[in-house]
């Protein structure tokens, strides 16, 4: 039972007389098929107003942004990479001409998983890299001065970096023996042992890339990641030289951040040194690069904090409601 | 990143440009890979560098770069050493740390910021080279307080680099006013407190002798009798070591330096009982021999692009502090200074020439490399999942892979519970950061559950899938590490059934082609299913046990109810998660064969 009150005015228009007649606010099959919708009277939609909302799945942001990547990736040539998060250390440091005693090879830096060394090193690929450490490659190379043990090169570690993956597909143990040319690509998770903040995280994406052809240059790396970045709408790309173990030339990669305003590292490129290749059995050139997805997303979106971005302290609102880019 | 703090005041008379402003002096140090990162409270600019070039670790090495940058300097600089004086015994010397080399530098006029600047430098090569004193360690001593010990011609004087029992001897430390055993300076002195564990285990530590005594314990701490101030004139400068190469460049560095500031150099013997491997028993240091690297002309124009003239490239590398001898092969021979302990190969000298000719000058181009472009199947596959669960009305979510074992196993109240999804041992991280980052997540909903938790002021539904990586510790595999990835979704509602999440895994099943099985099954995570005796559940539960085992292209999820209670800030919320999570889905694609989530790679059958 429903029962509602009059106001004076309702009271009036009773008094006066009502017609009754039915509106019509939703069309129904039977309407159609007898034809009576013809003479229907339709209530009036006020079109103008907010529909009720309603909620769809989406793609994460960064999920998105990832899959941007590898569009523009794969346009440009390159095959994707997968490989093993948990990996020996002798591919994720020692394959890159790390030596032992480097700083970064602390737990300060990376973290030691706790579980037996891996069971096997690739046999001839190990000595190589052993001697190249011990005693540089080529006619007037010289190595490290440093210690180089099996135990440490066996620790399985979460990688540092996705490059790892590069070495072992540069190695041939991934998909077999690489022929010039080639170029191939991966945007996997890097895991660092880092203080967290905006800009750091302890996991991220790393985008790894890498060129293999003769008689690569300086020019052919610088022209590569022009075209890369002007499809995100980076133009002023900027090249500081700056050192890597792994790397010679090397150069870090400044892009302007959209909001701040500020410089910021985007990435970090070069060509590989031969005490990287020869142990890996390749003896043309290879260039490679490596960036964080996250500081590419910055550049890109404006975002200040990637901790918005990544991880599980997401806000749901931020994923139902952020632009989506594409 | 490595920083060096410079005085500018310094900088601008060790280069002889009185009239460079700060600002100027800053952009020229850029132009070095010198990056500016603040002023320090004494005024010195400190600026990050990078961590090859240990030459640039004092303001001298930098002055002496910027002047090759600026054209003042050109080519090889080897300073002229007069013969030596002194000599250093190595006698009974501890085998961990068995080498030692040293140099005398006299005539220098030490104000306070030149002995910060040698301070410095001595510091950061401890960090660096020097691996934080356990490969190498810097001694700098007042000449004048050392009493050498004379041997059978009365002009040669001697100190000796020995080892001696912890509690064999007394000194007085720097920074200390009564003598002390290296084991008291160990177990009491600041200092000790920092380097003790180097030696602790010794049972002879190392240390230094003049005819008076002990005067240093290296690589702990000097003596205070030794101690360098602003009126010393004339160093002794030792080192020891695991490494003579290491110990020997780190001597380079510092005597460049302290050339600069005008010292002279004087050689010091080395006597060896037994000598480093590859080295004659009595050496002669500072070593400050050239090395030698054979750079091809062509190979210098590949790598940077452009063609060369043989007079640029000699002149690129005179710039860089280096010298070439053109070859009749098309070659260079360059020799390397000695402080330049970063050249290994030919491509580090073309890396210098690039630097000289400015990498900045050279115009990028595309190469001109064709290849075929295309993604991993596993990543198609993965994309293609992701996109179901969108069209499900599933939010896409994005975790991290390392959590607490705590998320993992404690809140999904799995307890001693084996063989159920989520129960695997996890890889556990040996030297973890923080507690809440110890292991690598076995199963993917309790990082579901974690952002459930964090969004309850959000509004409902809230209908959250992942699909996503997840290992378990397995000694069977090569990585000790099996890896996986997995496909979780959870529905939050006020109201939900399990049909509700029955029905989108139906669905995703059926998009790949999957036959899908849901037998009963306990999980300690979810509400235990009634044990009402007949009943229609009951019913339902047998007939799923009639269903046939599962086989080949079958999946095998896992399905429950679960109500959690999720409170945040004070307010709780009741939800109902029908919660899916598909383990080891077996998804057959009609025309490619069968593809495994559950394994590392995807296997196409």
């Amino acid at each position: 039972m429903r029962s509602l009150a009059l106001t004076e005015a309702g009271v009036d228009a009773v008094a006066e007389g009502l017609t009754v007649s039915t509106e019509v606010d939703r069309l129904t099959s039977e309407l159609l098929t007898s034809g009576e919708w013809r003479d229907a009277e339709f209530s009036e939609y006020n079109v103008t107003a907010d529909a009720g909302a309603i909620e769809g799945g989406r793609d994460h942001p960064l999920r998105a942004m990832a899959e941007r990547v590898k569009d523009v990736l794969v346009g440009m040539g390159f095959q994707e990479m997968q490989g093993p998060h948990a990996d020996a250390e002798f591919w994720i440091n020692d394959c890159l001409f790390m030596p032992q005693d480097h700083p970064a090879r602390t737990h300060w830096d990376q973290f030691a998983l706790d579980v037996p060394p891996m069971q096997e090193l690739p046999d001839g690929v190990r000595e190589d890299v052993e001697a190249a450490h011990r005693e540089g490659v080529g006619p007037d190379g010289d190595g490290y001065h440093s210690p180089w043990g099996e135990e440490m090169a066996r620790q399985i570690d979460l990688r540092g970096h996705t490059t790892s993956l590069s070495a072992r597909h540069l190695a041939g143990v991934a998909e077999g023996d690489l022929e010039p040319p080639q170029r191939y690509f991966s945007i996997e998770k890097a895991y660092r042992n880092d203080e967290i903040d905006a800009t750091h995280l302890l996991e991220f994406f790393q985008i790894e890339g890498w060129v293999m052809a003769e008689d690569l240059s300086v020019r052919d790396l610088m022209g590569t990641f022009t075209e890369f970045y002007e499809q995100f709408g980076i133009t002023d790309l900027r090249f500081k030289p700056t050192y890597n173990p792994y790397t010679e030339p090397s150069f870090e990669l400044f892009g302007e951040h959209p909001v701040t305003g500020e410089v910021v590292e985007i990435g970090n490129s070069g060509i590989f040194r031969p005490e990287m290749l020869e142990p890996l059995g390749v003896d043309c050139d290879v260039m490679a690069w490596g960036l964080a997805l996250e500081r590419l997303m910055m550049l890109v979106t404006g975002a200040e904090d990637i901790r918005d971005v990544h991880g599980t302290l997401v806000d749901l609102e931020y994923l139902r409601t952020e632009e989506v880019r594409y | 990143m490595p920083t060096v703090d410079i005085d500018t005041d310094e900088l601008r008379e060790l280069t002889g440009y009185d009239e460079k402003s700060d600002e100027q002096l800053k952009e020229d140090l850029f132009g070095l890979g010198l990056e500016f990162e603040g002023e320090k409270e004494n005024g010195d600019l400190q600026f990050e560098f990078e961590p090859d070039r240990l030459d640039r670790l004092s303001v001298e090495g930098v002055a002496r770069s910027l002047r090759y940058q600026y054209g003042d300097d050109r080519g090889l600089t080897i300073p002229a050493t007069n013969s030596a004086e002194w000599t250093i015994r190595v006698e009974d010397v501890p085998e961990q740390r068995p080498y030692v080399t040293g140099a005398v530098v006299r005539g220098l006029d030490l104000d306070e910021a030149t002995l910060d600047s040698l301070i410095q430098l001595q510091e950061k090569l401890h960090a660096t080279m020097g691996r934080k004193r356990a490969k190498g360690a810097i001694g700098v001593h007042d000449l004048t307080m050392l009493k050498g010990e004379t041997g059978t011609d009365d002009d040669e004087k001697s100190i000796r680099y020995t080892g001696i029992d912890p509690e064999g001897d007394r000194f007085v430390p720097l920074e200390g006013d009564s003598d002390m055993t290296p084991a008291e300076v160990i177990d009491e002195h600041h200092i000790g407190a920092e380097y003790g564990h180097l030696v602790e285990d010794f049972e002879r530590v190392p240390a230094i002798y003049d005819s008076i005594g002990l005067f240093s314990f290296p690589p702990v701490i000097n003596g205070r009798r030794t101690e360098v101030t602003t009126d010393s004139r004339d160093l002794f400068v030792e080192m020891t070591g695991t490494d003579q190469w290491t110990i020997d460049h780190m001597l380079s560095i510092v005597c460049y330096s302290l050339a600069a500031r005008g010292g002279t150099i004087e050689d010091v013997r080395i006597e060896y009982e037994t000598a480093p491997e590859e080295y004659p028993p009595d050496l002669v240091r500072p070593d400050f021999s050239t090395h030698t690297k054979t750079v091809a002309h062509d190979r210098i124009e590949t790598t940077l692009g452009i063609d060369l003239e043989e007079r640029d490239v000699l002149d690129l590398l005179e710039r860089s502090g280096l010298e070439g001898t053109p070859t009749d092969d098309g070659r260079y021979d360059v020799e390397i200074p000695p402080y330049r302990v970063d050249v290994l190969h030919p491509v580090d000298v073309i890396d210098d020439i690039g630097r000289a000719y400015g990498f900045n000058e050279l115009d990028p181009r595309y190469p001109d490399v064709g290849t075929i472009g295309g993604r991993h199947e596993r990543s198609r596959l993965e994309r293609a999942v992701r996109a179901s669960l969108v069209g499900l009305g599933f939010q896409d979510l994005l975790n991290f892979h390392m959590t607490d074992e705590a998320e993992l196993s404690g809140r999904m109240s799995l307890g001693d519970a084996e063989d159920v999804l989520g129960a695997a041992d996890p890889a556990r991280i040996r030297n973890p950061y923080s507690e809440d980052y110890t292991v690598v997540r076995s199963w993917l909903l309790p990082s579901i559950m974690q952002v459930l938790e964090n969004n309850t002021h959000r509004s409902y539904p809230q209908d959250l899938a992942e699909v996503g990586f997840v290992a378990h510790r397995d000694d069977d595999e090569n990585t000790r590490v099996a890896e996986a990835r997995h496909v979780a979704g959870a529905l939050a509602r006020h109201e939900v059934s399990y049909e509700d999440g029955k029905a989108r895994l139906q669905a995703l099943a059926a998009d790949f082609g999957a036959d899908l099985e849901t037998p009963p099954t306990e999980h300690p995570s979810f509400i235990p299913r009634p044990r009402r005796r007949g009943g229609p559940r009951r019913r339902i539960g047998r007939r799923h046990r009639r269903t046939p085992p599962r086989g080949a292209g079958r999946t095998r999820p896992r399905v429950a109810r679960r109500r959690v209670r999720v409170r945040r800030s004070g307010t709780a919320v009741d939800v109902s998660l029908p919660i899916f999570s598909v383990v080891q889905s077996t998804v057959a694609f009609p025309n490619h064969g069968t593809v495994t989530f559950a394994s590392r790679s995807c296997a196409t059958a």
